[in-house]
């Protein structure tokens, strides 16, 4: 159920509609509800979409595929019963690294899906039909696989060297806090940077701040 | 001839799956010939080499950005119901290609996404249940999302070759700089929220970590994407090596 969860919401990052059942936040939320662990799900799917934030796939940029790596993570501690702080942020790894294989068999797909028709035939409409059925379904295909190898391989890392003495609370929020900081000062940038920006980017800042230290 | 209102329907869904069949040769061009079938079925109804014909004249390299390609779809499938030429046809796709590209890269990824996402991560952060939170973010997103594929296929379809003049006045550029302001404010909200919740901990490894991610952020901004996987590999191997030096 976890794999065929992760290739179906995968199919939205390129293939359908985009309209972003893929991304971090909305895949762990789901994938923790499918799996009974709601806030779990959540937890790790926003962390890792604090990650994402920065990657925009413009032009030809290469970016990692994070939703069958967000699946296979909150399936990985939701099916070992791990919840500490110390799991969270190995699960976290396991996404980051499982983001660049996902993107990697984007890639070989893609080279595939140049076969279906060669250049400069003339191809019947059911031919156009066929060849984009197809893609569809390898890359339903290759994400699943993907999404049940990673949960396979984070189950056996979480089993192994999880547990409560892996990692404080600290060091697991403060590095996963770590990569966040860098995305979303690339964020920033996109937005038009700290000349531009500056003053607003500021006062959200001390709101922030004010509010996350009250509330 | 016009595109009738079924077939339209049927090039709008279709042009929900124009990424389906995305390759290196290509890029869109096997979802554009995919989109613009139904309205070509009907333009050569009574001609199957013509439908032949223009199949393999659609289906060479095209890029446009997803939300986006519905306008280069709708304004070919008038210039072919029109009986334009198909050199000037491929003119307007050539002209098209990389505007549709950019403008739709700076409106979507680079501003309404973020902006909705950092929306759903301070509602989260404040203590919203997940689910309530991702419901919302979907409703928010996809209405912009729908709306704008709705307005794209609409304007090519009723503008044909002319929709350069409708583009400008819609002033998307300007609605994504507003939209960029916007998702600043929350960016500062999120970073503020975060970094308070280090310091309220008043103990020295969170003091650290706090400096530490005012450093990483300092790094993003200065260095840009170059620096996103690196941060990524460091973390993992940090991870690694607490695992290991855990694990002994």
């Amino acid at each position: 159920m976890v794999a065929v969860l992760g290739g179906l919401l995968a199919l939205d990052e390129t293939s359908v509609a985009q309209i972003q059942v893929s991304r971090p936040i909305v895949a762990g939320t789901l994938a923790g509800w499918a799996l009974g662990v709601p806030l779990l799900g959540g937890l790790l799917g926003s962390l890792l979409e604090l990650y994402a934030l920065a990657v925009v796939p413009a032009g030809g940029s290469r970016f990692p595929g994070l939703a069958p790596a967000t699946v296979a993570a909150v399936g990985s501690m939701a099916l070992a019963g791990s919840g500490g702080a110390g799991d969270l942020a190995l699960a976290f790894g396991l996404a980051l690294c499982l983001g660049e294989v996902d993107a990697a068999t984007v890639r070989a797909v893609r080279h595939l899906n140049g076969r279906w028709i060669p250049m400069g035939a003339t191809p019947s409409p059911s031919s156009v039909a066929v060849a984009h059925l197809a893609g569809l379904l390898t890359d339903l295909l290759r994400a699943t696989v993907v999404t049940l190898a990673g949960t396979v391989v984070g189950i056996q890392a979480i089993s192994r060297f999880g547990g409560p003495s892996l990692l404080s609370e600290d060091s697991a929020v403060g590095i996963i806090l770590l990569g966040s900081t860098v995305s979303l000062g690339i964020l920033l940038r996109v937005f038009g940077g700290w000349r531009e920006r500056r003053t607003i980017f500021t006062v959200g800042l001390l709101v922030g701040t004010v509010a996350g230290l009250v509330l | 001839m016009t595109v009738p209102r079924h077939v339209a329907v049927g090039m709008f869904v279709r042009c929900l799956f124009i990424q389906a069949s995305w390759s290196y040769e290509r890029l869109l061009g096997g979802g554009f010939a995919f989109a613009l079938l139904p309205a070509l079925r009907r333009i050569y109804r009574d001609d199957p080499e013509g439908l032949s014909s223009a199949l393999k004249r659609h289906i060479t390299p095209f890029n446009a950005h997803p939300y986006l390609a519905g306008l280069a779809v709708g304004s070919v499938a008038r210039l072919e119901a029109a009986g334009t030429a198909p050199e000037q046809i491929q003119r307007f796709k050539e002209a098209v290609r990389g505007s549709l590209g950019g403008l739709g890269d700076h409106l979507a990824w680079a501003a309404w996404r973020p902006v909705t996402l950092l929306g759903a991560i301070i509602l989260l952060l404040y203590g919203a249940p997940p689910l309530v939170v991702v419901v919302a973010f979907l409703a928010v997103y996809n209405a912009g999302h729908v709306a704008l594929r709705v307005w794209a296929l609409a304007t090519g379809l009723s503008h044909g070759a002319d929709v350069a003049g409708r583009v400008r006045s819609a002033k998307l550029p300007i609605q994504a700089d507003r939209l960029q302001a916007m998702g600043s404010l929350l960016l500062g909200i999120v970073l503020g929220s975060l970094l308070a919740g280090r310091l309220q901990s008043a103990v020295l490894p969170g003091l650290i970590w706090a400096f530490l991610a005012v450093i990483g952020f300092a790094l993003g901004l200065r260095a840009g994407h170059t620096v996103l996987r690196p941060a990524a590999g460091t973390i993992v191997a940090l991870l690694v090596l607490l695992t290991l030096l855990g694990a002994l």
